[in-house]
């Protein structure tokens, strides 16, 4: 039993590592994916600031307690990247072996396909909160913004609970891309109505 | 007569595989504007209603809905152009059809012209559905005789923009996957024009943008429709895009023929 | 005047970046010319250079040297002329749009050369009736099955009625039914009737042989001879060929190094090896050559055989065409 455990986390971790050596294959692209995200967000906050004036919102205050613009549209972001992780990162996993000609000799493998989904989970996880620390350096060095004492744990706690949820997510896009020729419509129609929302005012 | 055959064509051609792609067509004639709704719900979560004194201090309009609104439709107009026409002749390689239309006796650039205007009139297939929508569910106001004037900034823009694009096309041709590097280039617009937020809100963005064609196309288009300026008042921006326009054409025509010459010299034309 | 002339050929790629750069020599210094109305084969193992040069001359690709003429004019000083006098045919299924109907493809392609839609649509008629698509002209090609996907392409070619056909391995991949009707079509239809001058590319020996009035044997980029296939053949009217299959492997110099054996090669395929000998008479090396065989080797079957085409081949180059010589030419993708 344990036996097995060990081969099945080794499984995992060799599908993690082959996904990091692939991407690192490519460092063009691999520098673009980090800088990227930046060049998205930045438009959001400025667009912001246009609007308020500054970085205070009273209005915003009165809808989500706190004023900060800044730090509400990069907490939001911070979601919409792992959103975005699980939607094209997880979900065209499966679509990118068969582009290699390798998802049978995966799927061959005497593993579970579970096993394999983790993997990617891993490797997507480890990717996108790469990105994020990326991000929140770089907007501390433009923007500084502080976060409440004991804050922190919590949220990441919230974060690792969202996650479950979005690896199921992950796991169905990956599915039906393998059905469906066009399956990146489903990745980009999910993204884009999952971004308007949780934006939707609450009150 | 030749040429003007070869483009209808490509029309058909095109129309015809499209077709049989229904989803894509539904897509992207709603979604881009899905896009835009963001940007108005924070604006709305920011400042509790549609228009911002801070924004019309900045623009000259407080109304933001309209000018995220002509921002999101005149870059639809653009990146579709850059997108289709960069990617046009990638398309072809993957179909194994590429060299089949190279050894044609057709000047490469005229099947390129051709594709050129079969994304013009798909890209304004989209934008007009989209200017629809804006229009009557979003409370965008466009009077009848502001329309020429927008047109010929726009029409003007495209110019320059489709010139980029046929660049785009010969680098396709030479490096294969430009899909990053038009994902960034596009970001970049995003960040440094004023698309989706006033440039003029910092002093590194109102810099750069200035180095932007599309900078001076939105704030012509802006200033005609949302603060009623007349088209002779905004002769400057027109010359200026008018110049930019050959710049980026001739630019664009001879990179394109330098870049398909270089492929054939390096033999790298059907590699995938 | 010869309808199509290559002279001094040159054509290098390179490969890899930084200090992995290589160039590779695809053609080396070529010259062959076709008369009018002739089928000329260039026949060789994958990888020998013969699709590059068919690519050179279609003028898909730019030569580092030589000059290619047809009907006396420089290709590359007018290339549009040129390639409205030239129709291409490869292997491989992706060359058209398999969304489109069989119709669809023709017009698109018919608009690229230039025919008015009267001429066009007579045309189309003509060609898809010619080679038995006509039922099935308005159903889209991703229904097609391999061998109408190349009738269609062939169809494509021939659009213009061009002087002059570039056909690479134009029998790739078909199934016997579908070869037998493209070679009848290229011998009767293409060369009988309408006298077009033929570039036949092929590592099919039988297909050259069938084909060609004149035939290159082309090997790493150099063409080693040209002759009539009859001519070949007499070339070894005193030879004969020893052909053992077997399970295992064996060094080719060591076959070699057997008194009166002029030539070997080795080919594997599915793990059964392939060895050719070639000697005056075979009978006499038989013991020699199982003998260094051994008994580690597991030998499935020994045919004593008549000198084909592909004997003469391996007589002059000591490559097989079955060889797959890619690395070297970087011919294909």
């Amino acid at each position: 039993m344990s036996f097995r455990i060990v081969s099945y986390l080794r499984a995992i971790w060799a599908e993690n590592v082959k996904e990091w050596k692939l991407e690192l294959a490519y460092k063009a692209d691999f520098i673009r994916s980090l800088i990227d995200p930046l060049v998205y967000l930045l438009p959001h906050l400025l667009y912001g600031i246009a609007i308020v004036g500054g970085r205070s919102s009273s209005h915003l205050a009165k809808l989500a307690g706190s004023s900060d613009i800044i730090t509400f549209v990069i907490l939001g972001y911070i979601f919409i990247g792992f959103l975005n992780m699980a939607l094209w990162a997880m979900g065209f996993s499966l679509r990118k072996e068969q582009y290699y000609g390798t998802l049978e000799s995966v799927f061959a493998a005497p593993v579970p396909r579970w096993v394999f989904a983790l993997g990617m989970a891993a490797h997507s996880t480890l990717h996108q909160s790469l990105i994020v620390i990326f991000q929140l350096v770089v907007m501390y060095l433009i923007f500084t913004f502080t976060a409440k004492d004991g804050g922190i744990l919590p949220s990441l706690g919230l974060i690792a609970l969202m996650l479950f949820a979005l690896y199921g997510l992950g796991m169905m896009v990956a599915a039906l891309t393998l059905v469906f020729k066009q399956g990146w419509l489903i990745s980009e129609a999910l993204s884009s109505i999952l971004m308007v929302i949780p934006r939707l005012p609450t009150h | 007569m030749r040429t003007f055959r070869v483009i209808k064509a490509e029309i058909t051609k095109t129309a015809k595989i499209w077709l049989t792609y229904p989803i894509m067509i539904i897509f992207w004639g709603i979604f881009p504007l899905v896009w835009v709704l963001p940007f108005i719900f924070q604006g709305k979560a920011f400042v509790g209603g549609l228009t911002s004194e801070s924004f019309k201090t900045l623009t000259g309009t407080g109304n933001y809905l309209s000018f995220v609104l002509l921002g999101a439709i005149i870059s639809t107009y653009i990146f579709s152009g850059l997108w289709g026409v960069g990617n046009s002749l990638r398309e072809e390689t993957y179909w194994g059809t590429l060299e089949y239309m190279i050894i044609s006796p057709t000047h490469p650039l005229v099947i390129l012209i051709g594709k050129t205007v079969v994304e013009f009139i798909y890209a304004t297939f989209m934008v007009a559905t989209q200017s629809l929508v804006a229009v009557f569910l979003l409370g965008l106001k466009v009077g009848l005789h502001q329309l020429l004037p927008v047109v010929l900034i726009v029409l003007l823009l495209l110019v320059g923009f489709y010139g980029l694009a046929i660049a785009f096309a010969g680098f396709t041709l030479l490096v294969k996957e430009v899909h990053g590097w038009v994902h960034t280039l596009e970001w970049i617009f995003y960040l440094f024009s004023p698309i989706r937020y006033p440039v003029e809100v910092n002093p590194i963005t109102k810099v750069i943008s200035l180095l932007i064609p599309l900078t001076y196309a939105l704030v012509a288009v802006r200033a005609v429709i949302l603060l009623n300026k007349n088209i002779l008042s905004l002769g400057k921006i027109i010359l200026l895009l008018s110049i930019m326009d050959a710049i980026f054409l001739a630019a664009g025509i001879f990179l394109f023929d330098y870049l398909e010459k270089k492929t054939r010299r390096l033999g790298t034309l059907a590699m995938h | 005047m010869d309808a199509l002339e290559v002279r001094d050929l040159t054509k290098k790629f390179r490969r890899g970046r930084g200090l992995k750069k290589r160039e590779i020599l695809a053609v080396n210094n070529v010259s062959f010319s076709i008369c009018e109305g002739e089928i000329f084969g260039l026949l060789g193992p994958n990888g020998a250079g013969k699709t590059t040069l068919v690519r050179c001359v279609a003028t898909l690709l730019i030569p580092e040297a030589g000059k290619i003429l047809i009907f006396g004019r420089d290709i590359f000083e007018n290339s549009l002329w040129a390639r409205a006098s030239i129709g291409l045919l490869t292997s491989g299924e992706r060359t058209l749009y398999w969304k489109l109907s069989a119709v669809d493809n023709l017009k698109f392609f018919a608009a690229l050369y230039g025919l008015t839609p009267k001429e066009r649509d007579k045309r189309i008629e003509y060609l898809l009736e010619l080679l038995g698509l006509k039922d099935v002209a308005n159903e889209r090609v991703e229904k097609y099955s391999s061998g109408m996907k190349q009738k269609l392409s062939l169809a494509r070619s021939l659009l213009h009625d061009p002087k002059i056909l570039l056909l690479d391995e134009p029998t790739l991949g078909l199934d016997p039914a579908f070869s037998r009707f493209i070679r009848r079509f290229i011998k009767e239809e293409l060369q009988r009737k309408e006298k077009k001058t033929i570039l036949l590319t092929t590592h099919y020996m039988d297909e050259a042989d069938e084909l060609c009035d004149r035939i290159a044997f082309i090997n790493c980029g150099r063409i080693v001879d040209v002759k009539t296939p009859e001519e070949y053949k007499r070339e070894m009217p005193h030879k004969e060929v020893l052909e053992i299959r077997f399970i295992g492997a064996v060094e080719k110099s060591a076959i070699e190094r057997i008194p009166t054996v002029e030539k070997a090669s080795v080919f594997s395929k599915d793990g059964v090896t392939t060895l050719k000998i070639i000697a005056p008479h075979t009978e006499e090396i038989l013991s020699a050559a199982l003998a260094v065989l051994g008994n580690e080797n597991k030998i499935l079957a020994i045919n004593n055989l008549q000198p084909t085409l592909e004997d003469v081949f391996i007589h002059l180059t000591g490559a097989s065409l079955k060889d797959d010589l890619r690395e070297y030419t970087g011919d294909e993708e």
